[in-house]
């Protein structure tokens, strides 16, 4: 340790000059039993953030769910559980993982136009398909949002379930939409 | 006693360069204490000169790709000088430095960020570095020599703030009270 010492003889001159140290943050006292205080502050900003994750883990990882009816009679009003897909989509129930310390998020969906469509200019509208959460992380309705209050910091995991509500007959054919979720701070 | 006064004046302008803390020795021979957090325009007012009515601020600031609880400490701005100094009397420098930390940082809803997510580092350790305990009177530093005129010491503190919890976004402010007792 590298000890710098000073020494100061002049009695006079250092009470002069510390009668001008008791300032807001500095305080001079004299007399036995003495106390004297001083402040600091501090600041912190915390930044607002948010982590919204849909089925598998990843930015740019898309899973999918799917419903193959060719084991079905097409139409007949009850709802049809998911038979497969691709990634944490293949049982039909995608996991929700929800993250911020925002006072409030809300969660949209973007299907951009309402439909599936089979590529040849058949549709199925994306009305068919019913989500429904497990009571944590609300899900939205197709090209609807939900507002979530977070109560200042927010962390939750969920299950989303898809069905096919299987109300109409359509045409044959491979029908494909894709549902854009969105987690958005004020 | 002016030039005595200019000297340690252009003594302690010098200060912040130095990479050492300071063990100072005064010649007073009356029973006092001084402590002083911070500094600000020196010259004008003092040992580091801070100007009166203003209370130095740490602040932190995130930087790119830190995220609210990731773990990454965030260090603070500026470095704050400290000086503490005492004499009892009776050939003896005796006095203890406290802190109260126990009202929490809050943002603008209120909502409380305790002051134990901050800690502090010294430049040698002549004052010990640590975490604020969010007590009323945590000790920061004591001495107790013989010795016939007022003693103290002047080091200079680096603040951190741990990240490693998530707190509701928002500009929190908090005050730390520092008192030095004569014992």
């Amino acid at each position: 340790m590298n000890l710098n010492k000073l020494l100061l003889t002049t009695t006079t001159g250092l009470g002069l000059l510390l009668s001008q140290f008791a300032v807001a943050d500095s305080d001079l006292q004299f007399g036995g039993g003495a106390t004297a205080t001083a402040s600091l502050d501090f600041q912190i900003t915390i930044p607002q953030f948010v982590y919204f994750q849909v089925g598998t883990a990843g930015n740019g990882n898309v899973d999918r769910v799917d419903w193959d009816l060719s084991a079905v009679q097409p139409g007949q009003g009850v709802p049809l559980a998911a038979t497969g897909g691709t990634g944490d989509g293949a049982d039909g129930v995608l996991s929700i993982t929800l993250i911020t310390n925002a006072a409030t998020v809300t969660i949209a969906s973007n299907t951009g136009g309402g439909n599936l469509d089979d590529g040849g200019g058949n549709t199925i509208p994306f009305t068919e398909i019913t989500v429904a959460d497990g009571g944590t992380i609300t899900a939205p309705a197709f090209d609807g949002n939900t507002v979530i209050a977070t109560g200042g910091v927010y962390n939750q995991t969920d299950n989303w379930t898809y069905n096919y509500s299987d109300s109409s007959n359509y045409a044959a054919g491979v029908y494909n939409g894709t549902s854009v979720y969105t987690a958005a701070t004020p | 006693m002016r030039s005595i006064r200019l000297s340690f004046l252009l003594f302690l302008f010098f200060l912040p360069s130095l990479t050492s803390a300071l063990q100072v020795q005064i010649g007073i021979t009356r029973p006092f204490v001084y402590i002083q957090i911070g500094n600000g325009q020196f010259g004008v007012f003092g040992l580091f000169g801070p100007p009166i009515g203003q209370v130095n601020e740490v602040t932190f600031a995130f930087p790119a790709g830190v995220l609210p609880g990731d773990g990454t400490p965030i260090v603070g701005t500026p470095e704050i000088p400290i000086a503490v100094l005492g004499y009892r009397g009776g050939r003896r420098a005796r006095f203890t430095v406290t802190m109260n930390s126990s009202v929490p940082l809050v943002n603008g809803n209120g909502d409380p960020l305790p002051f134990n997510e901050i800690s502090w580092t010294t430049r040698d350790g002549d004052i010990a570095g640590g975490t604020f305990n969010q007590g009323g009177a945590q000790t920061l530093f004591s001495m107790n020599i013989a010795h016939p005129r007022g003693r103290g010491v002047i080091d200079y503190m680096t603040f951190r703030y741990d990240n490693d919890t998530v707190y509701p976004a928002g500009n929190y402010t908090g005050r730390v009270v520092y008192t030095i007792a004569q014992l």
